[in-house]
């Protein structure tokens, strides 16, 4: 089977299912005013034609994209590789940070486990929002969209500590005086004012932090940062490092527009997945420090 | 003139609890430098514990060297900071004397405990270095609050003094420098 044959084969059966639905849509407007309830009852069948049809093609085709195309350039760069683009990171796994706010609706998807270097990471697409309706408007706040990554840490620790960007809004923490004092954490002010400025930490134990914060860390991850676009947030819970990157994208998904070239869609998911080994290799998670 | 004697009143509670405040602050922040020298403490103690688990482990291989195994470290309760430090640059000599020495016998280097005290030794330094920077991290920000006005009137009426900084050993300014 040829790839490319085939996937312009499907791209093109979706767009033209989008382009029926559209024409339909226009349609059921403009001869509303004189076929009126048939007008109307057009537009319901489109509706469900977008429902029932259209969106199950593009589905199709974003998953024939991931597995044939996505996989295997995956398989390349990263062992044990696992990848389920219907799959994702779990609420709970979030929830237990209990340093995200998670609003009233969440998604993930697109899941990758594997290791990089031998660091055992696992990531996923994640949305995060908080819909409010007051029964004649909606309100949709976006708390985070983008990549949530989660990679073994080459140092042991026991507290929990945050990092976080200071245009990343929706982080949250305990340093109420109402949290026992154990749970509660403290802002961290390191030498480096210049990562003071960009970045806000706070620790349950200072000690800690500066045990894993050291100088070449802030360094490393200032460049990081200035290597990626988005906001990070990085939360050290369970000997874990969970990084958060919103960047308001998602990531390895195809457009129905646009013709696929190989060549090209291979320098746009090295660009996805370049996110992984930039931060593996910038914070040097790779680097066994006792060795 | 009931109004003038009660803004006085006002007025001086606030300076007493200003004052009252302020001092409460400064000795917040003298506890927490004390905690963090405790945390320097731990650290030496660690490293030095790891130090003569290696010098127990060398005599097995090294029966030459009585000049490595007559070197004595002693902490003590109550050591200043320079001493800390002092005894802290001795260490730095002691283990690079160790790993001098070491080179000549394959066997020990290969040896499973010494590789392993090796890793130890590495990460309690990785922890002295994070105890010498909250240490100092916390200093500065004292120093700095007792020479700030108005926050210096009161440390100078309660007789507080600047803290001395715990300096990077040798070693640990050339680890730096390798890195860069």
């Amino acid at each position: 089977m040829n790839i490319q044959n085939e996937l312009e084969k499907r791209r093109k059966t979706c767009l033209g299912y989008n382009a029926v639905f559209i024409i339909f849509i226009i349609i059921s407007f403009l001869f509303f005013p004189f076929l009126g309830f048939i007008s109307f009852l057009l537009f319901a069948l489109d509706l469900l034609f977008f429902i029932f049809v259209v969106r199950k093609k593009s589905a199709e085709y974003r998953k024939f994209y991931k597995e044939n195309v996505v996989k295997s350039i995956l398989k390349e760069f990263f062992d044990d590789l696992f990848f389920d683009p219907a799959g994702g990171i779990s609420k709970e796994a979030i929830d237990g940070t209990d340093m995200m706010m998670l609003g009233n609706s969440f998604s993930s998807n697109d899941y990758i486990s594997g290791r990089y270097k031998d660091i055992r990471f696992e990531q996923s697409d994640v949305l995060i929002q908080d819909v409010r309706s007051t029964g004649k408007q909606t309100t949709t706040v976006t708390y985070f969209q983008g990549r949530w990554m989660i990679f073994e840490f080459n140092k042991k620790f026991v507290y929990d500590m945050q990092i976080s960007e200071k245009s990343f809004l929706y982080s949250k923490h305990k340093n109420s005086l109402f949290a026992s004092k154990e749970e509660r954490f403290k802002k961290i002010e390191f030498e480096d004012e210049a990562f003071n400025s960009v970045f806000t930490t706070y620790a349950k134990n200072e000690h800690e932090a500066y045990y894993i914060v050291t100088p070449h860390f802030m360094q490393n991850l200032m460049h990081f940062n200035n290597a990626v676009s988005g906001d990070l947030l990085l939360c050290f819970v369970d000997n874990k490092l969970h990084l958060a990157l919103n960047n308001r994208k998602d990531a390895f998904e195809p457009s129905v527009f646009k013709k696929v070239e190989l060549a090209f869609e291979r320098e746009r998911i090295l660009n996805d997945l370049s996110v992984i080994i930039k931060f593996v290799e910038t914070l040097r998670l790779d680097n066994d420090l006792f060795a | 003139m009931p109004f003038i004697i009660a803004a006085a009143v006002l007025l001086v509670l606030l300076i007493i609890v200003w004052y009252i405040s302020t001092l409460n602050n400064l000795r917040i922040m003298q506890v927490k430098i004390e905690e963090a020298e405790s945390g320097i403490d731990v650290a030496l103690t660690k490293r030095s514990d790891v130090l003569a688990k290696m010098l127990d482990t060398c005599k097995g291989y090294m029966k030459h060297e009585s000049d490595l195994f007559s070197r004595v470290i002693e902490l003590r309760k109550g050591m200043t900071l320079s001493e800390k430090a002092r005894i802290n640059a001795d260490m730095d000599d002691l283990q690079k004397q160790i790993n001098v020495t070491a080179e000549a016998y394959p066997e020990l280097r290969s040896s499973e405990t010494f590789v392993m005290l090796q890793k130890s030794i590495a990460d309690v330094e990785e922890h002295l270095q994070a105890s010498r920077r909250a240490y100092n991290g916390n200093v500065s920000r004292y120093n700095q609050k007792l020479v700030s006005f108005p926050a210096s009137v009161v440390a100078n009426a309660a007789g507080m003094k600047r803290r001395d900084f715990f300096e990077a050993s040798e070693k640990q300014r050339e680890d730096i420098k390798i890195e860069f």
